[in-house]
């Protein structure tokens, strides 16, 4: 998205009238275009005490009382952050501004503007900033509405764009994060708690644990469980590789079971095929951003005395029947890997349950197998989720429930179009899906991810291979052929762009270019 | 006390320049017949428009409310202007006279 940062003689331009009433509301169009979505717009913090200062000075030249006149010009700066996002110019930038050929307030808008994402344009009546060295471009604000309308070619698509998210969000990032800095709690800080509170309220259950990452989540989650040796948990061989890993790092065996065609998830009717006396639970998969039938599930796992665990790690936000991912099963866990629909800066991952045995077993886990300090009754591990990992998803989380939307929104926008070329995801009854990935399958994977690459279309294979085939769990005994239907998504399976900054033009550009290659 | 006017595009100017004691009181004006052509009642003006406003119409209605009578045309300034002005704005608030404002 494109970015504008408002010099102070054009925001004095629109307060005090200084230009013509087709001028005035054409910078007003400019200011709204960040409600509208079609650009990110920014006032720099060293500008604010020159408007005041300025337009409190107007004011006072034509005999308006001082108090009034502060009054008035406070709430104009009110008015205006309420439209305009704060540019932080940091402390680490200043002794570069300091040695810039402009002046200092200058030279800070130019420092503060450089740490956004995306094409920058500083909106002023005069060319008067060094960009030495930047991508910023200076407009009046009629070059900035043409540049704003500017159809030309944009760079490649990017298959995640945090970026953008970032821009978005930076105001509430900044302050979250420096309120780690400032308070010091960067172990289990005050964060942890509000992040898990919300994220409890949010899936409907009455424990929320965060943890390191999502690997470790289901870790501790085996854990808690008491499972070891001789135990068996059935899964799915279509996955990351996290979801068996940790069964043969608690000591136990995962047990595969194949996947349906059209969701990549756990095919629930072979499933008590594959239960043994040794089983102990189930640990299905909600790949890709929608959850398999835990209702069936469920009922399986209790005619057989089995533990259902999800791994939402691609899920959260997704429901089923009105529920949310990790809020169906005895304990469910999920991810907060950069990509992930709700991702932070790291790291880190969380595990939910209404089980109070188990949740404090959990916490225990998570914390060294401790209950109190210097007091541990059980093996555990270093599993706890960072600060400032939580203050970043705090930051995110108001924008969270609108990313979901957008999601599902943009992922049956690419359905509609793409069905007749292609297999699209299928999308069970009484789900939504929040497309952690969007993943067609085609024939000739390669040819169409080369020919969308030389598009600037970025692709992604996940996966490549399935977990029976990998190294690790030849002692399985498994072989190609035991699991036909994740053999074939793992040769044909191919991700396109997903997030929810996507734009329809974005998505038209993949659209046709899929279809031109394979339509 | 009875003053003389001048009705400018929206302004009344007063001959002789008049200070004030408060930034907004009543007044009654006295126009000359001849120059009103016709008077819209206060409901007619605030009611909505029919028609779809400009965009950028609403934000700066929003502004317009908040400076009140303070809303004004104004003659374009220029940067150069506005840094003087500032520069004479930190002057007053550190007490730097006005002869060396400006001097290296």
């Amino acid at each position: 998205m494109k970015n504008l940062v408002f010099d102070v003689n054009v925001i004095l331009d629109l307060w005090l009238e200084r230009q013509p009433e087709d001028r005035l509301l054409l910078i007003a169009q400019l200011i709204e275009s960040q409600k509208s979505g079609a650009a990110g717009c920014w006032i720099a913090s060293p500008s604010l005490h020159v408007l005041e200062y300025l337009a409190r000075q107007q004011f006072k030249k034509e005999g308006v009382e001082p108090a009034r006149a502060r009054q008035v010009v406070k709430r104009l700066l009110a008015h205006l952050l309420k439209n305009l996002r704060p540019l932080t110019c940091f402390g680490f930038q200043q002794d570069e501004a300091l040695l810039a050929h402009s002046d200092l307030e200058d030279a800070q808008i130019i420092k503060a503007a450089s740490v956004l994402h995306g094409p920058v344009a500083i909106v002023t009546n005069e060319k008067r900033f060094d960009t030495t060295g930047t991508d910023l471009v200076q407009l009046s604000p009629p070059q900035a509405d043409l540049w704003l309308q500017d159809p030309a070619p944009l760079p490649a698509i990017a298959f995640i764009d945090l970026q953008a998210q970032q821009n978005r969000m930076r105001p509430v990032l900044e302050e979250k994060v420096h309120r780690v800095l400032h308070h010091g709690q960067y172990i289990m800080g005050p964060e942890i708690a509000e992040l898990e509170a919300a994220l409890a309220e949010y899936v409907g259950v009455k424990h929320s644990i965060t943890v390191a990452s999502g690997t470790d989540s289901l870790e501790i989650a085996l854990r808690a469980l008491g499972l070891g040796p001789g135990d068996e948990v059935i899964t799915v061989p279509f996955t990351w590789i996290s979801s068996a890993e940790i069964i043969g790092l608690v000591g136990a065996t995962p047990v595969f079971v194949d996947i349906e065609p059209d969701s990549f998830n756990i095919n629930v009717d072979l499933i008590e095929a594959a239960i043994t006396p040794r089983t102990k639970a189930i640990l299905p998969v909600s790949l890709f951003g929608q959850m398999p039938d835990y209702a069936a599930i469920n009922a399986i796992a209790a005619r057989h005395g089995l533990t259902v665990i999800e791994d939402g790690a691609q899920s959260f936000g997704a429901t089923q029947q009105g529920r949310r991912s990790g809020g169906v099963t005895t304990i469910a866990s999920t991810s907060f890997f950069p990509a992930k629909p709700l991702g932070c800066y790291g790291d880190g991952g969380a595990l939910f349950t209404d089980d109070d045995e188990l949740a404090e077993k959990m916490r225990a886990i998570r914390t060294h197998g401790g209950v109190r300090r210097h007091h541990h009754p059980l093996l555990g591990m270093n599993g706890r989720f960072d600060t400032l990992q939580a203050a970043v998803l705090l930051a995110k989380w108001p924008h969270f429930a609108g990313e979901v939307e957008a999601r599902g929104r943009i992922g049956a926008r690419y359905s509609e179009p793409l069905k007749d070329c292609c297999v699209t995801p299928g999308v069970l009854p009484g789900n939504t899906h929040v497309y952690a990935q969007y993943t067609i399958r085609v024939a000739e994977r390669e040819r169409v991810a080369e020919a969308l690459k030389a598009q600037g279309i970025p692709t992604a294979v996940y996966y490549p291979k399935c977990l029976h085939e990998q190294p690790v769990f030849a002692e399985l005994g498994y072989r190609w052929g035991d699991f036909p239907e994740a053999e074939r998504a793992s040769r044909e399976v191919l991700s396109l762009p997903m997030h929810p900054g996507l734009t329809e033009r974005e998505q038209d550009r993949v659209v046709a270019a899929v279809q031109a290659v394979v339509g | 006390m009875r003053v003389e006017a001048l009705y400018d595009h929206g302004q009344i100017k007063f001959n002789p320049p008049i200070h004030f004691a408060t930034e907004c009181f009543p007044v009654i004006i006295q126009l000359p017949d001849a120059e009103v052509l016709a008077v819209t009642n206060s409901e007619a003006v605030e009611a909505p428009s029919a028609t779809a406003s400009p965009v950028g119409s609403h934000l700066l209605e929003d502004i317009r409310e908040i400076l009140g009578p303070l809303a004004r045309r104004r003659p374009a300034v220029g940067v150069a202007e506005d840094k003087a002005t500032l520069v004479e704005v930190l002057g007053e608030k550190y007490g730097i006279p006005k002869s060396k404002l400006g001097r290296d």
